[in-house]
Protein backbone atom coordinates (compact mmCIF):
# COMPACT_ATOMS: atom_id res chain seq x y z
CA UNK A 1 0.00 0.00 0.00
CA UNK A 2 1.15 3.54 -0.80
CA UNK A 3 1.58 6.22 1.90
CA UNK A 4 -1.52 8.43 2.09
CA UNK A 5 0.52 11.54 2.80
CA UNK A 6 3.40 11.57 0.31
CA UNK A 7 1.53 9.24 -2.08
CA UNK A 8 4.89 7.87 -3.12
CA UNK A 9 6.58 5.53 -0.64
CA UNK A 10 5.32 2.23 0.66
CA UNK A 11 3.14 2.55 3.78
CA UNK A 12 4.50 0.60 6.75
CA UNK A 13 2.78 2.29 9.68
CA UNK A 14 -0.93 2.01 10.15
CA UNK A 15 -3.01 4.14 12.48
CA UNK A 16 -6.47 2.84 12.99
CA UNK A 17 -9.35 4.78 14.48
CA UNK A 18 -12.57 3.19 15.60
CA UNK A 19 -15.32 5.81 15.69
CA UNK A 20 -19.02 5.05 15.86
CA UNK A 21 -18.41 1.37 15.07
CA UNK A 22 -16.54 2.40 11.94
CA UNK A 23 -12.84 1.71 11.51
CA UNK A 24 -10.83 4.32 9.68
CA UNK A 25 -7.30 3.41 8.70
CA UNK A 26 -4.50 5.76 7.85
CA UNK A 27 -1.48 4.19 6.18
CA UNK A 28 1.80 6.04 6.18
CA UNK A 29 5.39 5.44 5.18
CA UNK A 30 8.03 5.49 7.93
CA UNK A 31 9.36 8.90 6.93
CA UNK A 32 5.97 10.68 6.83
CA UNK A 33 4.90 9.02 10.07
CA UNK A 34 8.11 10.09 11.77
CA UNK A 35 7.93 13.63 10.41
CA UNK A 36 4.43 14.10 11.78
CA UNK A 37 5.18 12.17 15.00
CA UNK A 38 2.49 9.74 13.92
CA UNK A 39 4.65 6.66 14.45
CA UNK A 40 4.68 7.12 18.18
CA UNK A 41 1.81 5.74 20.22
CA UNK A 42 2.86 7.92 23.15
CA UNK A 43 2.19 11.15 21.32
CA UNK A 44 -1.26 12.63 21.63
CA UNK A 45 -2.40 13.41 18.15
CA UNK A 46 -4.59 16.28 17.13
CA UNK A 47 -7.37 15.38 14.75
CA UNK A 48 -5.12 16.01 11.81
CA UNK A 49 -7.19 13.96 9.45
CA UNK A 50 -10.54 14.92 10.89
CA UNK A 51 -10.54 18.54 9.89
CA UNK A 52 -12.18 18.14 6.56
CA UNK A 53 -15.83 18.84 6.45
CA UNK A 54 -16.77 16.05 4.05
CA UNK A 55 -15.18 13.45 6.32
CA UNK A 56 -16.87 14.93 9.34
CA UNK A 57 -20.37 15.17 8.07
CA UNK A 58 -20.67 12.48 5.43
CA UNK A 59 -22.05 12.67 1.92
CA UNK A 60 -25.75 12.62 2.77
CA UNK A 61 -25.42 15.56 5.11
CA UNK A 62 -23.64 17.63 2.47
CA UNK A 63 -26.76 17.52 0.30
CA UNK A 64 -28.67 19.29 3.08
CA UNK A 65 -26.16 22.11 3.07
CA UNK A 66 -26.23 24.93 0.61
CA UNK A 67 -22.73 24.33 -0.66
CA UNK A 68 -22.92 27.17 -3.18
CA UNK A 69 -23.63 29.65 -0.43
CA UNK A 70 -21.85 32.98 -0.94
CA UNK A 71 -21.99 33.81 2.77
CA UNK A 72 -18.98 35.64 4.12
CA UNK A 73 -18.17 36.46 7.74
CA UNK A 74 -18.25 40.22 8.25
CA UNK A 75 -15.67 40.05 11.03
CA UNK A 76 -12.89 37.84 9.66
CA UNK A 77 -13.78 37.52 5.97
CA UNK A 78 -14.11 33.72 6.09
CA UNK A 79 -16.19 32.46 3.17
CA UNK A 80 -18.29 29.31 3.10
CA UNK A 81 -16.00 27.90 0.45
CA UNK A 82 -12.93 28.46 2.61
CA UNK A 83 -14.63 26.80 5.55
CA UNK A 84 -15.46 23.76 3.45
CA UNK A 85 -11.83 23.42 2.48
CA UNK A 86 -10.26 23.75 5.90
CA UNK A 87 -13.09 22.64 8.19
CA UNK A 88 -12.05 25.47 10.50
CA UNK A 89 -13.95 28.64 11.35
CA UNK A 90 -12.17 31.97 11.38
CA UNK A 91 -13.59 33.66 14.47
CA UNK A 92 -16.47 33.53 16.95
CA UNK A 93 -18.66 35.70 14.69
CA UNK A 94 -18.48 32.95 12.02
CA UNK A 95 -20.80 30.90 14.23
CA UNK A 96 -23.40 33.63 13.82
CA UNK A 97 -22.76 34.10 10.10
CA UNK A 98 -23.09 30.40 9.30
CA UNK A 99 -25.52 29.53 12.09
CA UNK A 100 -27.97 27.52 9.97
CA UNK A 101 -25.19 25.49 8.36
CA UNK A 102 -23.51 24.99 11.71
CA UNK A 103 -26.66 23.50 13.17
CA UNK A 104 -26.82 20.86 10.44
CA UNK A 105 -23.15 19.98 10.79
CA UNK A 106 -23.10 20.02 14.59
CA UNK A 107 -26.14 17.75 14.75
CA UNK A 108 -24.26 15.30 12.56
CA UNK A 109 -21.00 15.45 14.53
CA UNK A 110 -22.36 15.64 18.08
CA UNK A 111 -25.99 14.58 17.74
CA UNK A 112 -26.90 17.88 19.38
CA UNK A 113 -26.87 21.63 18.81
CA UNK A 114 -27.28 22.78 22.40
CA UNK A 115 -24.51 23.19 24.97
CA UNK A 116 -25.42 21.85 28.40
CA UNK A 117 -22.03 21.88 30.10
CA UNK A 118 -20.04 24.47 32.04
CA UNK A 119 -20.41 28.20 31.65
CA UNK A 120 -17.70 30.80 32.08
CA UNK A 121 -17.24 32.34 35.53
CA UNK A 122 -20.30 30.68 36.87
CA UNK A 123 -21.14 27.21 37.99
CA UNK A 124 -18.24 25.09 36.85
CA UNK A 125 -20.16 22.00 36.04
CA UNK A 126 -23.67 20.69 35.90
CA UNK A 127 -23.81 17.35 37.66
CA UNK A 128 -26.61 15.35 36.17
CA UNK A 129 -28.76 14.29 39.11
CA UNK A 130 -30.36 11.41 37.23
CA UNK A 131 -26.89 10.06 36.43
CA UNK A 132 -25.93 10.28 40.08
CA UNK A 133 -29.11 8.45 41.07
CA UNK A 134 -28.35 5.82 38.48
CA UNK A 135 -24.86 5.34 39.89
CA UNK A 136 -26.21 5.04 43.45
CA UNK A 137 -28.70 2.45 42.25
CA UNK A 138 -25.95 0.43 40.59
CA UNK A 139 -23.88 0.69 43.77
CA UNK A 140 -26.74 -0.73 45.88
CA UNK A 141 -27.21 -3.55 43.36
CA UNK A 142 -23.52 -4.38 43.34
CA UNK A 143 -23.44 -4.49 47.15
CA UNK A 144 -26.52 -6.71 47.32
CA UNK A 145 -24.88 -9.07 44.80
CA UNK A 146 -21.67 -8.93 46.86
CA UNK A 147 -19.71 -7.61 43.85
CA UNK A 148 -17.39 -5.58 46.01
CA UNK A 149 -14.80 -4.73 43.40
CA UNK A 150 -17.52 -3.27 41.17
CA UNK A 151 -19.01 -1.50 44.21
CA UNK A 152 -15.65 0.11 45.05
CA UNK A 153 -15.35 1.44 41.51
CA UNK A 154 -18.88 2.84 41.60
CA UNK A 155 -18.24 4.42 44.99
CA UNK A 156 -15.16 6.18 43.58
CA UNK A 157 -17.17 7.45 40.64
CA UNK A 158 -19.94 8.77 42.90
CA UNK A 159 -17.37 10.52 45.10
CA UNK A 160 -15.85 12.10 42.00
CA UNK A 161 -19.22 13.31 40.76
CA UNK A 162 -20.19 14.60 44.20
CA UNK A 163 -16.99 16.55 44.61
CA UNK A 164 -17.72 18.27 41.31
CA UNK A 165 -21.26 19.01 42.50
CA UNK A 166 -20.00 20.44 45.78
CA UNK A 167 -17.73 22.72 43.85
CA UNK A 168 -20.62 23.85 41.64
CA UNK A 169 -22.75 24.51 44.70
CA UNK A 170 -19.95 26.51 46.26
CA UNK A 171 -19.82 28.69 43.20
CA UNK A 172 -23.44 29.39 43.99
CA UNK A 173 -24.66 30.44 40.58
CA UNK A 174 -27.29 28.37 38.89
CA UNK A 175 -28.20 28.50 35.25
CA UNK B 1 19.68 18.84 40.04
CA UNK B 2 16.87 20.48 41.95
CA UNK B 3 15.20 19.47 45.18
CA UNK B 4 12.24 17.52 43.84
CA UNK B 5 14.39 15.44 41.55
CA UNK B 6 16.72 14.64 44.41
CA UNK B 7 13.77 13.54 46.48
CA UNK B 8 12.41 11.40 43.65
CA UNK B 9 15.73 9.68 43.27
CA UNK B 10 16.46 9.36 46.96
CA UNK B 11 13.12 7.76 47.69
CA UNK B 12 13.77 5.06 45.12
CA UNK B 13 17.50 4.51 45.06
CA UNK B 14 17.23 1.25 43.15
CA UNK B 15 15.48 3.09 40.33
CA UNK B 16 18.08 5.77 39.92
CA UNK B 17 18.64 6.41 36.26
CA UNK B 18 22.23 6.08 35.21
CA UNK B 19 22.28 9.42 33.47
CA UNK B 20 20.88 12.60 34.96
CA UNK B 21 18.78 13.63 31.98
CA UNK B 22 17.12 16.58 33.63
CA UNK B 23 18.64 20.00 33.43
CA UNK B 24 18.69 22.08 36.56
CA UNK B 25 15.39 23.79 35.88
CA UNK B 26 13.54 20.68 34.93
CA UNK B 27 11.47 18.35 37.06
CA UNK B 28 10.66 14.77 36.49
CA UNK B 29 7.02 14.65 35.36
CA UNK B 30 4.64 13.66 38.14
CA UNK B 31 2.68 11.36 35.78
CA UNK B 32 5.89 9.47 35.05
CA UNK B 33 6.87 8.90 38.66
CA UNK B 34 3.65 7.63 40.20
CA UNK B 35 1.12 4.85 39.72
CA UNK B 36 -2.42 4.01 40.80
CA UNK B 37 -4.53 0.85 41.13
CA UNK B 38 -5.07 0.65 37.39
CA UNK B 39 -1.48 1.17 36.30
CA UNK B 40 -1.22 -2.49 35.29
CA UNK B 41 -3.26 -1.66 32.19
CA UNK B 42 -3.41 2.14 32.06
CA UNK B 43 -0.30 4.22 31.38
CA UNK B 44 -1.75 7.67 31.83
CA UNK B 45 -4.82 9.87 31.38
CA UNK B 46 -5.15 13.30 29.89
CA UNK B 47 -7.88 15.92 30.29
CA UNK B 48 -7.92 18.81 27.81
CA UNK B 49 -10.00 21.97 27.43
CA UNK B 50 -10.13 24.14 24.28
CA UNK B 51 -10.79 27.86 24.78
CA UNK B 52 -10.58 31.05 22.72
CA UNK B 53 -10.31 34.70 23.66
CA UNK B 54 -13.27 36.86 22.74
CA UNK B 55 -12.69 39.44 20.05
CA UNK B 56 -9.69 37.85 18.35
CA UNK B 57 -9.67 35.75 15.19
CA UNK B 58 -8.81 32.09 15.67
CA UNK B 59 -5.05 31.36 15.29
CA UNK B 60 -5.07 30.05 11.70
CA UNK B 61 -6.90 33.22 10.60
CA UNK B 62 -5.22 35.81 12.83
CA UNK B 63 -2.38 38.18 11.97
CA UNK B 64 0.95 37.88 13.76
CA UNK B 65 0.19 41.09 15.65
CA UNK B 66 -3.09 39.62 16.87
CA UNK B 67 -1.40 36.36 17.87
CA UNK B 68 1.24 38.25 19.83
CA UNK B 69 -1.47 40.24 21.61
CA UNK B 70 -3.17 36.95 22.54
CA UNK B 71 0.20 35.64 23.82
CA UNK B 72 0.70 38.73 25.96
CA UNK B 73 -2.81 38.68 27.37
CA UNK B 74 -2.62 34.99 28.22
CA UNK B 75 0.85 35.42 29.75
CA UNK B 76 -0.28 38.17 32.07
CA UNK B 77 -3.43 36.21 33.00
CA UNK B 78 -1.26 33.16 33.78
CA UNK B 79 0.91 35.21 36.12
CA UNK B 80 -2.16 35.72 38.29
CA UNK B 81 -3.10 32.01 38.40
CA UNK B 82 -2.12 30.21 41.63
CA UNK B 83 -2.16 26.90 39.69
CA UNK B 84 0.71 28.21 37.56
CA UNK B 85 2.73 29.76 40.36
CA UNK B 86 6.01 28.15 39.41
CA UNK B 87 5.23 27.70 35.73
CA UNK B 88 7.59 28.60 32.96
CA UNK B 89 6.70 29.96 29.58
CA UNK B 90 8.47 28.92 26.37
CA UNK B 91 8.28 30.79 23.09
CA UNK B 92 7.87 28.03 20.50
CA UNK B 93 9.61 30.02 17.77
CA UNK B 94 12.73 30.25 19.98
CA UNK B 95 12.95 26.51 20.60
CA UNK B 96 15.32 24.27 18.68
CA UNK B 97 13.94 21.36 16.63
CA UNK B 98 15.36 19.04 19.27
CA UNK B 99 13.53 20.75 22.10
CA UNK B 100 10.29 20.76 20.10
CA UNK B 101 10.60 17.02 19.48
CA UNK B 102 11.20 16.44 23.17
CA UNK B 103 8.05 18.36 24.18
CA UNK B 104 5.94 16.55 21.57
CA UNK B 105 7.16 13.16 22.79
CA UNK B 106 6.40 14.21 26.31
CA UNK B 107 2.86 15.10 25.13
CA UNK B 108 3.21 18.64 26.46
CA UNK B 109 3.08 20.08 22.95
CA UNK B 110 1.13 18.76 19.98
CA UNK B 111 2.84 18.13 16.66
CA UNK B 112 0.49 20.77 15.24
CA UNK B 113 1.74 23.50 17.60
CA UNK B 114 5.27 23.02 16.24
CA UNK B 115 4.22 22.59 12.62
CA UNK B 116 2.05 25.75 12.56
CA UNK B 117 5.13 27.89 13.18
CA UNK B 118 2.94 30.74 14.43
CA UNK B 119 3.79 33.05 17.34
CA UNK B 120 2.88 30.67 20.13
CA UNK B 121 3.71 29.67 23.68
CA UNK B 122 4.01 26.53 25.73
CA UNK B 123 3.40 27.18 29.43
CA UNK B 124 4.37 24.39 31.82
CA UNK B 125 3.61 23.98 35.49
CA UNK B 126 6.43 22.83 37.73
CA UNK B 127 5.53 19.18 38.31
CA UNK B 128 4.70 19.06 34.59
CA UNK B 129 1.11 17.99 35.15
CA UNK B 130 -0.53 21.13 33.78
CA UNK B 131 0.36 22.68 30.46
CA UNK B 132 -1.06 25.34 28.20
CA UNK B 133 -0.58 25.68 24.49
CA UNK B 134 -1.20 29.23 23.30
CA UNK B 135 -2.14 29.72 19.62
CA UNK B 136 -2.33 26.12 18.53
CA UNK B 137 -5.62 25.33 16.74
CA UNK B 138 -7.36 27.46 19.38
CA UNK B 139 -5.97 30.37 21.40
CA UNK B 140 -5.83 28.18 24.48
CA UNK B 141 -5.45 24.47 24.99
CA UNK B 142 -5.25 23.57 28.67
CA UNK B 143 -4.26 20.06 29.56
CA UNK B 144 -3.51 17.95 32.58
CA UNK B 145 -1.74 14.58 32.46
CA UNK B 146 -2.06 12.16 35.37
CA UNK B 147 -0.67 8.70 36.04
CA UNK B 148 -3.00 5.70 35.60
CA UNK B 149 -6.73 6.40 35.54
CA UNK B 150 -6.32 9.85 37.06
CA UNK B 151 -9.18 11.47 35.12
CA UNK B 152 -10.94 12.90 38.16
CA UNK B 153 -7.74 14.34 39.60
CA UNK B 154 -6.91 15.81 36.19
CA UNK B 155 -10.40 17.27 35.83
CA UNK B 156 -10.16 18.97 39.22
CA UNK B 157 -6.83 20.60 38.37
CA UNK B 158 -7.90 21.68 34.90
CA UNK B 159 -11.18 23.27 36.04
CA UNK B 160 -9.35 25.11 38.79
CA UNK B 161 -6.95 26.52 36.21
CA UNK B 162 -9.87 27.27 33.85
CA UNK B 163 -11.60 29.20 36.66
CA UNK B 164 -8.47 31.13 37.45
CA UNK B 165 -7.94 32.07 33.81
CA UNK B 166 -11.56 33.06 33.32
CA UNK B 167 -11.13 35.58 36.12
CA UNK B 168 -8.60 37.37 33.96
CA UNK B 169 -9.62 36.68 30.37
CA UNK B 170 -12.87 37.06 28.48
CA UNK B 171 -13.55 33.86 26.57
CA UNK B 172 -15.56 33.16 23.41
CA UNK B 173 -18.76 31.59 24.60
CA UNK B 174 -22.32 31.31 23.31
CA UNK B 175 -25.33 30.16 25.30
CA UNK B 176 -26.34 27.92 22.46
CA UNK B 177 -23.04 26.42 21.31
CA UNK B 178 -20.98 26.72 24.51
CA UNK B 179 -17.26 27.42 24.26
CA UNK B 180 -16.54 28.37 20.66
CA UNK B 181 -13.62 26.66 18.99
CA UNK B 182 -11.91 26.85 15.65
CA UNK B 183 -12.85 23.25 14.74
CA UNK B 184 -16.42 22.07 15.16
CA UNK B 185 -15.28 18.80 16.73
CA UNK B 186 -14.27 20.61 19.95
CA UNK B 187 -17.17 23.01 20.44
CA UNK B 188 -19.39 23.06 23.55
CA UNK B 189 -17.46 21.79 26.52
CA UNK B 190 -14.14 21.88 24.64
CA UNK B 191 -13.36 18.79 26.69
CA UNK B 192 -11.39 15.87 25.38
CA UNK B 193 -10.49 13.10 27.78
CA UNK B 194 -7.95 10.51 26.61
CA UNK B 195 -6.69 7.40 28.31
CA UNK B 196 -3.58 5.52 27.20
CA UNK B 197 -4.12 1.82 27.74
CA UNK B 198 -1.58 -1.00 27.60
CA UNK B 199 -3.29 -4.16 26.35
CA UNK B 200 -0.69 -6.87 25.67
CA UNK B 201 -2.93 -9.66 26.98
CA UNK B 202 -5.81 -8.92 24.61
CA UNK B 203 -3.33 -8.44 21.77
CA UNK B 204 -1.74 -11.84 22.42
CA UNK B 205 -5.14 -13.48 22.52
CA UNK B 206 -5.90 -11.89 19.13
CA UNK B 207 -9.02 -10.41 20.63
CA UNK B 208 -8.00 -6.82 20.49
CA UNK B 209 -9.71 -5.86 17.21
CA UNK B 210 -12.86 -7.54 18.33
CA UNK B 211 -12.85 -5.77 21.66
CA UNK B 212 -12.07 -2.35 20.24
CA UNK B 213 -14.54 -2.54 17.38
CA UNK B 214 -17.29 -3.63 19.70
CA UNK B 215 -16.75 -1.15 22.48
CA UNK B 216 -20.19 -0.70 23.96
CA UNK B 217 -19.93 3.07 23.87
CA UNK B 218 -20.16 4.39 20.33
CA UNK B 219 -19.21 7.90 21.50
CA UNK B 220 -15.70 6.77 22.30
CA UNK B 221 -12.98 6.56 19.69
CA UNK B 222 -10.04 4.20 19.88
CA UNK B 223 -6.77 4.76 18.17
CA UNK B 224 -4.26 2.00 17.68
CA UNK B 225 -0.80 2.14 16.13
CA UNK B 226 0.56 -0.63 14.01
CA UNK B 227 3.97 -1.15 12.52
CA UNK B 228 4.90 -3.58 9.81
CA UNK B 229 2.47 -6.46 9.79
CA UNK B 230 -0.45 -6.44 12.17
CA UNK B 231 1.44 -6.09 15.41
CA UNK B 232 0.50 -3.03 17.38
CA UNK B 233 3.36 -0.73 18.40
CA UNK B 234 3.97 -1.25 22.11
CA UNK B 235 0.41 -2.60 22.53
CA UNK B 236 -0.60 0.95 23.40
CA UNK B 237 -4.03 2.29 22.46
CA UNK B 238 -5.65 5.66 23.06
CA UNK B 239 -9.31 5.98 23.89
CA UNK B 240 -11.05 9.36 23.88
CA UNK B 241 -14.50 10.91 23.81
CA UNK B 242 -15.81 12.07 20.44
CA UNK B 243 -18.78 14.40 21.00
CA UNK B 244 -18.07 17.51 23.05
CA UNK B 245 -21.40 19.29 22.56
CA UNK B 246 -24.74 18.40 24.16
CA UNK B 247 -23.10 16.47 27.01
CA UNK B 248 -22.11 17.56 30.46
CA UNK B 249 -18.47 17.33 31.42
CA UNK B 250 -19.41 14.81 34.11
CA UNK B 251 -21.12 12.49 31.69
CA UNK B 252 -18.16 12.61 29.29
CA UNK B 253 -15.79 11.78 32.16
CA UNK B 254 -18.01 8.98 33.36
CA UNK B 255 -18.32 7.38 29.93
CA UNK B 256 -14.57 7.37 29.37
CA UNK B 257 -13.98 6.05 32.89
CA UNK B 258 -16.48 3.25 32.32
CA UNK B 259 -14.92 2.24 29.02
CA UNK B 260 -11.40 2.35 30.49
CA UNK B 261 -12.52 0.19 33.42
CA UNK B 262 -14.12 -2.29 31.04
CA UNK B 263 -10.90 -2.54 29.06
CA UNK B 264 -8.91 -3.04 32.27
CA UNK B 265 -11.30 -5.81 33.27
CA UNK B 266 -11.05 -7.53 29.86
CA UNK B 267 -7.27 -7.20 29.84
CA UNK B 268 -6.95 -8.67 33.32
CA UNK B 269 -9.15 -11.60 32.25
CA UNK B 270 -7.00 -12.19 29.17
CA UNK B 271 -3.85 -12.17 31.32
CA UNK B 272 -5.26 -14.74 33.72
CA UNK B 273 -6.24 -17.03 30.85
CA UNK B 274 -2.84 -16.64 29.22
CA UNK B 275 -1.07 -17.46 32.48
CA UNK B 276 -3.23 -20.54 32.99
CA UNK B 277 -2.85 -21.86 29.46
CA UNK B 278 0.39 -20.52 28.06
CA UNK B 279 2.71 -19.70 30.96
CA UNK B 280 5.83 -21.15 29.36
CA UNK B 281 5.21 -19.38 26.08
CA UNK B 282 4.71 -16.09 27.91
CA UNK B 283 7.81 -16.55 30.03
CA UNK B 284 9.75 -17.31 26.89
CA UNK B 285 8.63 -14.05 25.28
CA UNK B 286 9.38 -12.00 28.42
CA UNK B 287 12.82 -13.49 29.05
CA UNK B 288 13.75 -13.23 25.38
CA UNK B 289 12.80 -9.53 25.58
CA UNK B 290 14.98 -9.01 28.63
CA UNK B 291 17.79 -10.93 26.95
CA UNK B 292 17.73 -8.60 23.96
CA UNK B 293 17.29 -5.41 25.99
CA UNK B 294 20.13 -6.25 28.38
CA UNK B 295 22.54 -7.24 25.63
CA UNK B 296 21.67 -5.42 22.42
CA UNK B 297 24.24 -2.97 21.06
CA UNK B 298 21.95 -1.41 18.44
CA UNK B 299 18.21 -1.02 18.90
CA UNK B 300 15.59 1.01 17.03
CA UNK B 301 12.87 3.05 18.69
CA UNK B 302 10.20 0.67 17.38
CA UNK B 303 11.94 -2.51 18.56
CA UNK B 304 12.65 -1.10 22.00
CA UNK B 305 9.06 0.09 22.36
CA UNK B 306 7.79 -3.41 21.59
CA UNK B 307 10.30 -5.19 23.83
CA UNK B 308 9.74 -2.80 26.73
CA UNK B 309 6.01 -3.39 26.33
CA UNK B 310 6.65 -7.14 26.64
CA UNK B 311 8.85 -6.51 29.68
CA UNK B 312 6.16 -4.38 31.32
CA UNK B 313 3.78 -7.24 30.67
CA UNK B 314 6.21 -9.64 32.38
CA UNK B 315 6.33 -7.32 35.37
CA UNK B 316 2.54 -7.19 35.54
CA UNK B 317 2.40 -10.98 35.47
CA UNK B 318 4.87 -11.15 38.37
CA UNK B 319 7.62 -12.75 36.31
CA UNK B 320 10.21 -10.04 36.92
CA UNK B 321 10.80 -9.48 40.60
CA UNK B 322 13.91 -7.35 40.28
CA UNK B 323 12.76 -4.74 37.76
CA UNK B 324 9.99 -2.34 38.68
CA UNK B 325 7.14 -1.52 36.33
CA UNK B 326 7.73 2.17 36.93
CA UNK B 327 11.30 1.91 35.63
CA UNK B 328 10.04 0.23 32.48
CA UNK B 329 7.25 2.78 31.99
CA UNK B 330 9.85 5.53 32.32
CA UNK B 331 12.17 3.85 29.84
CA UNK B 332 9.34 3.58 27.29
CA UNK B 333 9.19 7.39 27.35
CA UNK B 334 12.91 8.08 27.71
CA UNK B 335 14.10 6.03 24.72
CA UNK B 336 12.10 8.07 22.22
CA UNK B 337 14.37 9.96 19.77
CA UNK B 338 13.83 13.47 21.19
CA UNK B 339 14.35 12.35 24.78
CA UNK B 340 17.49 10.43 23.92
CA UNK B 341 18.99 13.51 22.28
CA UNK B 342 18.16 15.56 25.32
CA UNK B 343 19.72 12.98 27.62
CA UNK B 344 22.93 13.00 25.60
CA UNK B 345 22.57 16.75 25.05
CA UNK B 346 23.31 16.81 21.33
CA UNK B 347 21.64 16.09 18.00
CA UNK B 348 22.12 12.42 17.09
CA UNK B 349 21.85 10.71 13.72
CA UNK B 350 19.37 7.80 13.67
CA UNK B 351 22.25 5.26 13.59
CA UNK B 352 23.93 6.96 16.59
CA UNK B 353 20.63 7.05 18.42
CA UNK B 354 20.15 3.31 18.01
CA UNK B 355 23.56 2.64 19.57
CA UNK B 356 23.05 5.07 22.45
CA UNK B 357 19.52 3.81 23.01
CA UNK B 358 20.85 0.28 23.45
CA UNK B 359 23.51 1.61 25.86
CA UNK B 360 20.97 3.63 27.85
CA UNK B 361 18.65 0.64 28.21
CA UNK B 362 21.51 -1.66 29.27
CA UNK B 363 22.62 0.82 31.92
CA UNK B 364 19.15 1.22 33.32
CA UNK B 365 18.01 -2.38 33.30
CA UNK B 366 20.99 -3.47 35.41
CA UNK B 367 19.73 -4.81 38.70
Amino acid sequence: MICQLCKFKQALIKISYVINDKTIEINLCKECAEEKSLNNPLVTLPQIFGNFIAELVGEDCLSELNTDSDLKCGACGMTWEEFQESGLLGCDICYHTFEKEMEIILRRIHGSTQHIGCRPNSMRCVVDESELQQLNKRLRNAISRQQFEEAAKLRDMIRGAESVREKSDNDGILR
Amino acid sequence: MNKTEKQAIQSEPQERLAIDFCDTTWNFASWLTSEDNYSDAILSSRVRLARNLKGYRFPHRASNVELKTVMNRVSSACEKCPSLEKARSLDIQNLSDLECKYFVERRLASPQLIENNLPSLLILSEPEDLSLMVNEEDHLRLQCIEAGLGINAGWKKITKLDDELEGNLELSYSKKFGYLTSCLTNIGTGLRVSVFVHLPGLSLEDKIDNVLERLPDSEIAVRGFYGEGTESIGNIYQISNQPTLGRTETSIIERITQTALQLVELERGARERLLDNNRTKLEDAVFRAIGVLKNARIISSLESMNLLSTLRFGCELGMLKDISRLTISQLIVLVQPGHLQRIYQRPLKPSERDVLRAEFIRQNLVV
